[in-house]
């Protein structure tokens, strides 16, 4: 099975590694390139990472839009994300790549080629399946350990590399909640 | 504004209090703006007596119109997959300038994914607020307080903490139209339930 994870918000690497060979997707800036590093430390195959100035300054759906884009040049059979405070990429994702997701996972295997799963909510838990292309966003997850200082390859991927224009991330700006007096 | 809609979750037959917070929420905001509250409330098919019941209690918690679909689909826990086309089909016959419900693990499922098939601005752990008699949805503390400004002409998606409202009580004389929507849900192919348990 063909991982791709989400790595933004941290958490999701520890489930993607035992549900497959995983490639780890990261929208950082250059200088957060060592949790790259780290997730390759910790089993990932491959990483990739985008960046654009422009990215700071969008809302979950620009984010989402991005992340979609890369992973269409990518080959997958799963994305995993972690939910973080909000769940708002994994879902959002989802719908850009035109693909089911669950939110609320907490646990995951594959069996001859079909995802099982286990999602709780409201104290129960409740077992789905399904077969890939999946979009799955996991409840918790531990932070990927710090890399030690063997350095792994970072592939570095602008705008262009995944055909999106600046405008397709920057009209979403006026979407994104601001701090009062925030006029970037 | 023209239409708030509230997403009404409920457990044996009655609305979440959280969910009844929100929709005391949505009814003073539209009563300040002029907006009408659509209350969408689904669940497996009930008896004449318990959808009384349950039309009465949302009317009274702030309702206009109240729109119930009854499925056997909709018994299961909320989630996008299962519940997802129902209300994307609502969304774009109403066409609603807010779209909000208490957060729960069902709408932190479903919230982001409709708002991006609506192309709509989110915003979790939502306050909403008038100012200067327009409608202000923030989020954060003071401290770290995040807003959305300006003319605001696109949809939004907020999801509202438990607790951080009081839900209202209009009274016996409180009466909400109520619509049955005759949406029969997708045969989901993809992803789909096993069987739950404790």
């Amino acid at each position: 099975m063909r991982v791709l994870a989400l790595v933004r918000q941290g958490r999701a690497l520890e489930h993607a590694l035992q549900l497959g060979e995983t490639t780890v997707l990261g929208i950082l800036a250059p200088i957060e390139q060592p949790a790259l590093q780290a997730a390759r430390a910790a089993g990932a195959v491959r990483a990739v990472l985008l960046w654009d100035s422009t990215i700071e300054r969008t809302d979950y759906l620009g984010l989402a839009v991005t992340l979609a884009a890369c992973a269409r040049t990518l080959e997958f059979d799963l994305v995993v994300a972690a939910e973080g405070a909000n769940n708002a990429i994994g879902p959002a994702v989802a719908d850009r790549l035109g693909l089911p997701h669950l939110s609320g996972v907490v646990d995951a295997r594959v069996d001859n080629g079909r995802v099982f799963v286990q999602r709780r909510c409201d104290g129960q838990l409740h077992r789905y399946s399904g077969a890939p292309p999946l979009v799955l966003c996991f409840a918790d997850g531990k932070p990927i350990p710090p890399a030690p200082a063997t350095r792994h390859a970072v592939e570095e991927l602008d705008l262009a590399a995944v055909a999106l224009a600046r405008a397709e991330i920057t009209w979403r700006q006026r979407f994104r909640p601001r701090s009062v007096g925030d006029t970037g | 504004m023209a239409n708030l809609l509230v997403l009404i979750e409920s457990r044996e037959r009655r609305p979440l209090p959280a969910s009844l917070e929100v929709l005391g929420r949505a009814r003073a905001i539209a009563s300040e703006l002029g907006a009408t509250v659509y209350a969408l409330v689904w669940g497996a098919p009930l008896d004449e007596v318990h959808q009384w019941d349950l039309c009465t209690e949302l009317s009274r918690a702030g309702a206009d119109k109240i729109l119930v679909a009854h499925h056997s689909t909709y018994d299961a826990p909320l989630r996008f997959g299962s519940h997802g086309p129902l209300i994307e089909a609502t969304c774009e016959t109403l066409t609603p300038a807010l779209i909000c419900a208490a957060a729960t693990c069902g709408t932190r499922d479903v919230a982001a994914r409709l708002a991006a098939h609506l192309g709509a601005a989110l915003v979790c752990q939502a306050w909403l607020e008038i100012v200067d008699a327009r409608l202000v949805l923030a989020e954060g503390d003071s401290e770290g307080r995040r807003q959305l400004e300006g003319d605001l002409d696109f949809p939004r998606v907020a999801l509202v903490p438990a607790g951080r409202y009081r839900p209202v009580q209009l009274g016996e004389r409180a009466k909400a139209e109520v619509q049955k929507l005759e949406f029969i849900p997708p045969i989901e192919g993809d992803l789909i339930p096993e069987r739950a348990h404790t």
